[in-house]
């Protein structure tokens, strides 16, 4: 059960309009939310928001880590530079090869980097749906559809 | 631990023995890393840069979780991310803490040709002394685990000092403070060498990691920062941590046999000069005229 939203933003991606990539979104341990984006040290640990992309899928459009990416769902696109990983597997549902991409969430409009130009303004929380828990009204940004390419 | 001096040895107008008098401190210390439980969060980076008070840098994002490629002279402490696939084409995430093993016969205290630069502490703690550092890096060649780094504006070579300072006032080192899942232990290298298998046993035990041990290489009569490893037969997949560290061989003979020689050579020279002078004299300008 979840409650949805109905102003012209909050638009949901299907397979059929070539959203076939299933993106989820977390946090980094070397992070806290949009804060740490501001403070030298967290910075120099994670510098850069990136994209997580299977070896796989990765290899099937010609990613090759650390080029630049964008992500799109049916709301924005994303820009940041690909991370290829085995971590992520690809899946097989219902015959189909599934693929998975991960962002994490804590870049965005500004920021020590964001402020010196190193890296794109665009915010993972435009990316995700408007779908939220009808009795807490917690957000569900753990898993939407989205289009993958080379930026 | 810096209290040994203070042990009571007699009490005045006391009946009956000295309480702990026949009690012995062990002062070796040692680090014990358990990558098992290490999640990557580099707190212990942070930490490190903090208490040696260096600053934050600029580093720039390399397919990978890793800080950046290497430690540097003002960054000791790196935690390496590899991913290793095995043959069964399972994925384990192997996280490493790299930094100063702080070997038992260190390889750059041999290497060192300046009186005083590197020291190694009865706690097993190997420091340098920048103060008396010249700056050869003898010291880089010597090690075997890539360790000491040049700062090429001081011309002086910097690494991990276990703390020193902090463990010298009964401290822990300041990564082992950070970490938060409790995977970094600090004691006695007895105790930490027990700790060490008794987790290692507890893995082969009762996870799929028969092959988990203690990282504590014979090759450098052993060390006092040791690891716990998913599989100690192949510590190379940890972000090149050799499997049988030694001193570099040219290190060993020009500090061993090749000193000696050079020392007979030195001293056979000057003999030499000695007997020539006493038995022809002293060598005259011809005189020409």
């Amino acid at each position: 059960m979840a409650s949805r939203f109905g102003t012209p933003m909050d638009k949901y991606g299907t397979p059929a309009d070539g959203f076939t990539i299933v993106c989820t979104t977390y946090r980094l341990t070397e992070h806290y939310h949009y804060w740490t984006k501001n403070n030298p040290m967290n910075v120099q640990l994670v510098p850069e928001p990136f994209v997580e992309i299977p070896v796989q899928l990765a290899a099937e459009l010609g990613i090759k880590g650390g080029d630049k990416v964008k992500v799109t769902s049916a709301r924005a696109s994303y820009h940041a530079k690909a991370m290829v990983t085995h971590r992520i597997k690809p899946m097989t549902i219902d015959g189909k090869r599934v693929y998975q991409i991960g962002i994490p969430i804590h870049y965005g409009y500004r920021g020590i980097q964001e402020d010196a130009g190193r890296t794109a303004r665009s915010l993972t929380n435009s990316l995700t749906p408007t779908v939220v828990d009808p009795n807490a009204h917690t957000p569900e940004f753990k898993g939407f559809l989205v289009k993958l390419e080379k930026a | 631990m810096s209290n040994g001096p203070l042990q009571i040895k007699a009490i005045s107008g006391h009946a009956g023995p000295v309480p702990g008098l026949d009690t012995s401190r062990d002062y070796s210390v040692a680090k014990l890393i358990d990558v098992t439980t290490c999640i990557g969060c580099k707190a212990c980076e942070v930490a490190c840069l903090e208490w040696n008070g260096y600053p934050f840098r600029e580093t720039i994002f390399d397919n990978t979780y890793q800080t950046m490629p290497d430690t540097a002279w003002n960054y000791y402490n790196l935690i390496r991310f590899n991913e290793h696939v095995d043959e069964a084409g399972n994925l384990s995430w192997l996280m490493r803490k790299d930094g100063c093993m702080h070997c038992a016969d260190p390889g750059c205290l041999r290497a060192c040709p300046s009186d005083g630069a590197i020291v190694q502490y009865a706690n097993g703690i190997v420091d340098f002394n920048q103060e008396h550092c010249i700056g050869c890096q003898y010291c880089v060649t010597g090690c075997p685990f890539n360790i000491p780094k040049f700062n090429s504006e001081t011309k002086k070579v910097h690494k991990c000092t276990l703390c020193s300072d902090r463990v010298g006032a009964g401290l822990e080192p300041a990564c082992i403070k950070a970490c938060p899942t409790g995977c970094l232990h600090f004691g006695t290298k007895d105790d930490m060498k027990e700790l060490g298998e008794k987790r290692a046993a507890q893995l082969r035990e009762h996870t799929s990691h028969t092959h988990a041990g203690v990282y504590d290489p014979p090759g450098v009569s052993g060390t006092h920062v040791m690891y716990v490893l998913h599989d100690i037969d192949h510590p190379e997949r940890y972000g090149g941590l050799p499997k049988n560290p030694t001193i570099p061989l040219l290190v060993r003979i020009w500090k061993g046999p090749l000193k000696w020689i050079g020392n007979v050579a030195m001293v056979g020279g000057v003999l030499g000069v000695a007997v020539h002078y006493l038995r022809f004299g002293p060598k005259r300008a011809e005189d020409h005229k």
